[in-house]
């Protein structure tokens, strides 16, 4: 086969005398000539297609350069090797570890209970039948008066979407209070569940906003509570979250929660949040890997949000 | 000054060799992004993040490492990240909004994404590795753990696979 002579042809890898070899078997080969032309052809548009940087990221580029220099030299001789490689390396082992535990729950729950969710939504769409197992997810019911206009073949099409769209609705809701509940659950895994419901939503109502929030504030859980920073940075639009978030780092003294808020707030470029930053770096009480992010971060949050 | 002796040089705190490194890489890094995700602002966001890294942990580079790889790691590492916090919205067939006004070269781009978008993930990645990384098939077969000969071959069929998708949204 010529496939690998092709690629050297296409990726400009062939010397000239192996491309003169190659041009005579083009000339040669109509077929060939063909197929390369059209490979030839996509390959370039792949790189024409190709988007320029503008000038707002060379701004953006420079100025945290500059920030960085200006870092530097503030601490001209900060251990930062030394530092990170003892204290901070032991707090991402933990982290890892942590994050691994908490990760086989996360996986047990999103392949459990989330996927279920969303393929039920699939069945009544797109088969229409009353048989469709609407109620196969335990914890959702659906109204079988709901279910059975959706069945109806003869129904005319607007109704037929009001009804859709009012089933979504219902569903919508249905998942809103299995999560509150799940919330209040006693069971850690029982919350973290609930969490789980919540990153499948695209925009959960006010409450479940609130009750992860609650759940923040107050779970004794390490785990459910890192699982909750996750979620709620997806809901970072939102004021109260930001503002839940800064106060949460404010309050907690656990090295790896303290790590995975001050990393999200810099993602989510709280500049609130350097208040928070700056007292934590210079708290003695303070796990020193911690101190050492919190400074790092609040250098790299203020470029970012200046 | 070969990338190398520039990152080593910024590794040692002349952090002014950093903006030789962000001209050679920027735009490659750039598409990088955006041919794993379309939204283009959000691929600006991630390659600045990716040079933030790179000024951050300048002192883990080591000396004589390849800077390509080192700073392709730390891509695929920020876009891991990225994909972590934002599950939703990793659908690569999603077709970029770019309002009325697009022409020609950006049809094109769009019908590509969605080509890239159903491409199966081992020429996807085969691809982006020859043509972003513009790795070596030695390099590439090292990653991938092929042979060269089987490195030319997939990168063949990727190219064919992506003509055929290409060609069928196109007439679609």
């Amino acid at each position: 086969m010529k496939e690998d002579i092709i690629t050297d042809y296409l990726l400009g890898q062939l010397t000239d005398a192996e491309m003169s070899v190659f041009e005579q078997q083009l000339l040669a080969d109509p077929t060939l000539r063909q197929e390369v032309e059209e490979l030839r052809s996509i390959w370039q548009t792949l790189q024409s297609t190709e988007k320029e940087p503008d000038t707002a990221m060379d701004t953006a580029f420079y100025k945290a350069l500059e920030g960085e220099k200006k870092l530097k030299e503030k601490t001209p001789s900060q251990p930062f090797v030394a530092i990170q490689k003892t204290k901070f390396t032991n707090l991402s082992y933990y982290a890892r570890y942590a994050a691994a535990v908490a990760g086989i729950g996360v996986a047990f729950w999103m392949g459990r209970q989330t996927a279920p969710v969303q393929v039920e939504y699939r069945n009544v769409v797109a088969q229409n039948e009353a048989s469709a197992p609407v109620t196969a997810v335990k914890e959702v019911t659906i109204p079988k008066e709901l279910t059975e206009n959706i069945a109806t073949p003869n129904t005319a099409p607007a109704n037929m979407m009001q009804e859709i769209a009012s089933l979504r609705r219902e569903m919508k809701m249905t998942q809103e209070l299995v999560i509150l509940g799940l919330l209040k659950d006693q069971s850690a895994s029982e919350r973290l569940k609930g969490i789980n419901y919540v990153a499948t939503l695209e925009q959960p109502k006010p409450a479940v906003i609130e009750a992860l929030i609650k759940t923040l504030r107050s779970d004794e859980s390490l785990n459910v509570r890192l699982s909750t920073i996750e979620t709620l940075e997806r809901f970072r639009q939102e004021t109260q979250v930001r503002t839940s978030l800064v106060a949460q780092l404010e309050k907690t003294d656990e090295p790896l929660e303290q790590t995975a808020l001050i990393e999200s707030l810099v993602r989510m470029r709280v500049r609130e949040s350097l208040p928070v930053f700056d007292k934590l770096q210079k708290d003695e009480k303070t796990d020193e890997g911690v101190r050492l992010l919190a400074r790092n971060s609040a250098s790299e949050l203020a470029m970012l949000t200046e | 000054m070969t990338d190398e002796q520039a990152m080593y040089a910024v590794s040692q705190g002349d952090l002014d060799k950093a903006a030789i490194l962000y001209e050679r890489y920027k735009k490659t890094l750039l598409n990088f992004f955006l041919y794993r995700h379309p939204d283009r602002e959000n691929a600006k966001d991630l390659t600045q993040q990716v040079f933030l890294r790179v000024l951050r942990y300048r002192h883990t580079y080591r000396e004589g490492a390849v800077f390509k790889t080192w700073v392709f790691e730390v891509a695929r590492n920020v876009f891991h990240d990225f994909l972590k916090q934002n599950p939703i919205s990793t659908d690569l067939t999603e077709i970029p909004d770019f309002g009325e006004s697009y022409d020609d070269t950006e049809q094109q781009y769009q019908y590509l994404h969605r080509a890239l978008g159903q491409l199966p993930d081992v020429y996807r990645e085969v691809l982006i590795l020859s043509r972003f990384q513009n790795m070596s098939y030695e390099q590439i077969g090292a990653v991938l753990d092929l042979s060269v000969p089987n490195v030319k071959v997939r990168v063949f069929r990727a190219i064919q696979k992506l003509r055929d998708l290409y060609l069928k949204i196109d007439n679609q």
